[in-house]
């Protein structure tokens, strides 16, 4: 009738590409997961205080252009506090390395610190975290750029006879274990520098007059020291005793970001759970709806095949199998319903996470802006006041 | 014969009126080596002086120090005016001195407010007013620091946790241990000169603090109390509170602590900078 005898050739072309389609239906697409979380190395022997090396880990970007419009499994406001949470994360894993001075999460760079982690999220849910981490110093030397990514699999939230930790942990323990390798790289010449520069950073923000000509820029834009000045410099012993204040504010900004992490740390694991039960559960949706669609049309492709057979057999078997094909191509239609409810399911979830740690978001805000200002103002008065100082110490000579 | 009477009777009034006399006489005597001890302890750079009179005035007899009361006072009166003179003298050395920019040749502790007074200071005296002023600042942001941690770190001492470096940060004037404890070494914080401040507030009992030992008479030893109402009641070396300065009862930490610092600080100058430092604060709140 309407249908034509095929030529041997496209015949054989038909049943390739059915079969092909068959096979990438049955093909399996599951993830490789990581299981067992990479080790944290510590530092082996003691370490010389003298050359411990202060580092500070800034909020992350949270990255909020890498998220689509049409995404409803993230919120900007979940990724927002994602920013102040993981790199206070990252920072208590360095600290436990046991190789750095003070490890502390800091507003911005504003804050002299010897090494500065700085990091944007590209990828974050309960299944995977991708970042991307930058590491510097204070002499404006760029260590190195990274991007860690772990996947984890269900296991990860099983706490039961376990320590309780963080499902990726075994990311921030690599990022800390590669902060590590570079500074067991780096001399102790090139440690005792970079402490000097912190110093003179300071001491030349508080007093420019005094300290101008201390450390000079490279046209690389990396600083040098030019010349130390004497260890009992009056106005470098004051400008110390206001960097000691200068650390009374940082920890306290610690303190702020500690107790933001305490009351983000529970809501925002269990959305985490949660979450990664959702996405397996759309994943496995996602990849029957697809295998099912496939299946239906390489069925139905067969059965249109074996229409063009000339035994009476086979095209009874083509017509079952496009009927077969027809039913299996519905009912992998039938389960983009089921992925929507998935989908819906996590952007609820976003949104009860994002109502619990909005407010606290804001309180976070509000204190490091009040507490930055209130700081940045006295920091004027005090830089007035030395220049004050310095101008009657020279008058005095 | 006559009766013994009126002759043992104005023996008596002879007697009686000697008495007086003499009974005048050691008063006199008394007052003028007690006056001698007060001048000593008035004017310390006389003492061998003073001693020496009062020695002199205590090996001679009653009845030449009788005789001799009015001649004593009279001389203290002169030597009281000679010295009037010479502090007047000394003044107008210092005044002068101050103005071509040198220090005063006076004993030390007194520049500072004579030059204040005098409205011209040196460079060292400058820089010993700036540095005041930083240290005062000091303990302003560490109470606002202490003021952060009490309201950042509430949650924490809720939790059970931490609680103690909340606590002490808000007691202790910032200089205390945060939550989490703090790996920088906080080296001077808590025993800077500065310091002038109460080693830990927060409560009604009272407090002691000062600047320093308490030796040094010029600035002796603050006592500061915090009475029932929260307001601050202190004995101090730098004057009085001034008028327009409220008790101090609703005071938060950093109130407080500027309070404090203004009620230890000797220089006027200085002084009158950090009451209005906390007038404005007050304002603002």
């Amino acid at each position: 009738m309407g249908i034509t005898a095929f030529s041997p050739r496209k015949h054989w072309q038909l049943l390739l590409v059915a079969a092909t389609l068959l096979l990438a239906a049955c093909a399996g697409t599951n993830q490789v997961t990581s299981t067992i979380v990479t080790p944290l190395e510590q530092q082996s022997t003691p370490a010389d205080e003298s050359l411990l090396l202060d580092l500070a880990v800034l909020p992350f970007d949270p990255g909020l252009e890498n998220i689509e419009s049409d995404d409803t499994t993230v919120s900007p406001t979940v990724r927002t506090a994602e920013a102040q949470y993981l790199p206070n994360q990252l920072a208590t894993t360095i600290q436990k390395t046991g190789a750095w001075g003070a490890v502390r999460l800091v507003p911005s760079r504003a804050t002299v610190v010897d090494v500065y982690v700085a990091g944007k999220i590209i990828e974050s849910n309960g299944k995977k975290l991708k970042l991307e981490i930058d590491v510097s110093d204070s002499s404006n030397r760029h260590w190195y750029s990274k991007t860690y990514e772990e996947t984890v699999g269900g296991y990860a939230y099983d706490h039961r006879g376990q320590i309780q930790r963080d499902p990726f942990q075994g990311l921030f323990n690599r990022i800390a274990n590669d902060l590590l390798e570079h500074r067991h790289n780096l001399s102790t010449t090139e440690v005792e520098q970079l402490r000097t520069i912190s110093q003179l950073r300071f001491a030349k923000d508080f007093s420019p007059e005094a300290f101008s000509s201390h450390i000079t820029e490279t046209p690389g834009g990396q600083l040098e020291v030019s010349r130390l000045p004497a260890a009992n410099d009056p106005i470098l012993l004051r400008i110390e005793r206001i960097r000691e204040r200068d650390y009374l504010f940082i920890d306290t900004m610690q303190e702020h970001y500690d107790t933001f992490a305490r009351q983000m740390d529970t809501p925002y694991q269990e959305w985490r759970a949660a979450s990664y039960d959702e996405l397996e559960a759309l994943t496995e949706v996602k990849r029957q709806s697809r295998n099912r669609t496939i299946g239906g049309v390489a069925a139905i492709l067969g059965g249109i095949l074996a229409q063009g057979s000339n035994s009476g057999s086979a095209r009874a078997a083509g017509a079952v199998a496009i009927g077969s094909g027809a039913l299996l191509v519905k009912s992998g239609l039938s389960k983009r319903g089921e992925m929507k409810i998935h989908e819906d399911a996590l952007a609820e979830m976003s949104q009860s996470l994002e109502a619990e740690v909005e407010p606290q978001v804001i309180q976070l805000e509000d204190r490091t802006i009040t507490l930055t200002g209130n700081v940045e103002a006295q920091y004027q008065q005090w830089k007035a006041l030395l220049r004050e100082i310095y101008q009657a110490e020279r008058g005095g000579i | 014969m006559k009766s013994p009477i009126p002759f043992l009777t104005l023996s008596l009034v002879l007697l009686l009126a000697g008495c007086e006399t003499t009974s005048q006489s050691s008063s006199s005597s008394s007052n003028t080596q007690n006056n001698s001890s007060s001048t000593t302890q008035n004017t310390p750079s006389s003492p061998s002086e003073s001693s020496t009179e009062s020695q002199s005035a205590e090996s001679k007899p009653e009845s030449q120090q009788a005789s001799q009361a009015s001649s004593a006072s009279a001389a203290q009166a002169e030597e009281t005016e000679e010295q009037a003179a010479e502090e007047q003298a000394s003044e107008q050395q210092a005044a002068s001195a101050a103005q071509v920019g040198q220090p005063p040749s006076g004993e030390e502790g007194e520049p500072a407010a004579a030059t204040a007074a005098g409205g011209v200071m040196s460079d060292e005296e400058e820089i010993s007013a700036l540095d005041n002023q930083l240290n005062a600042s000091f303990a302003v942001f560490e109470g606002m620091m202490g003021e952060a941690r009490a309201s950042g770190g509430g949650e924490l001492a809720a939790d059970g946790e931490d609680a103690g470096g909340a606590a002490g940060g808000t007691a202790g004037g910032g200089a205390g241990a945060g939550a989490g404890g703090p790996l920088y070494e906080e080296g001077d914080l808590a025993g800077e000169p500065v310091a002038g401040l109460p080693g830990g507030s927060g409560t009604d009992e009272q407090q002691g603090s000062g600047w320093g030992d308490g030796n040094d008479g010029s600035r002796g030893t603050v006592t500061t109390s915090y009475g029932k109402d929260g307001g601050i009641n202190s004995t101090l070396p730098g004057g009085a509170i001034p008028d327009n300065i409220p008790n101090g009862s609703d005071d938060d930490v950093v109130a407080r602590q500027i309070r404090e610092a203004a009620m230890n600080e000797k220089d006027p100058a200085l002084r009158e900078k950090l009451w209005e430092e906390y007038r404005k604060y007050k304002q603002g709140q």
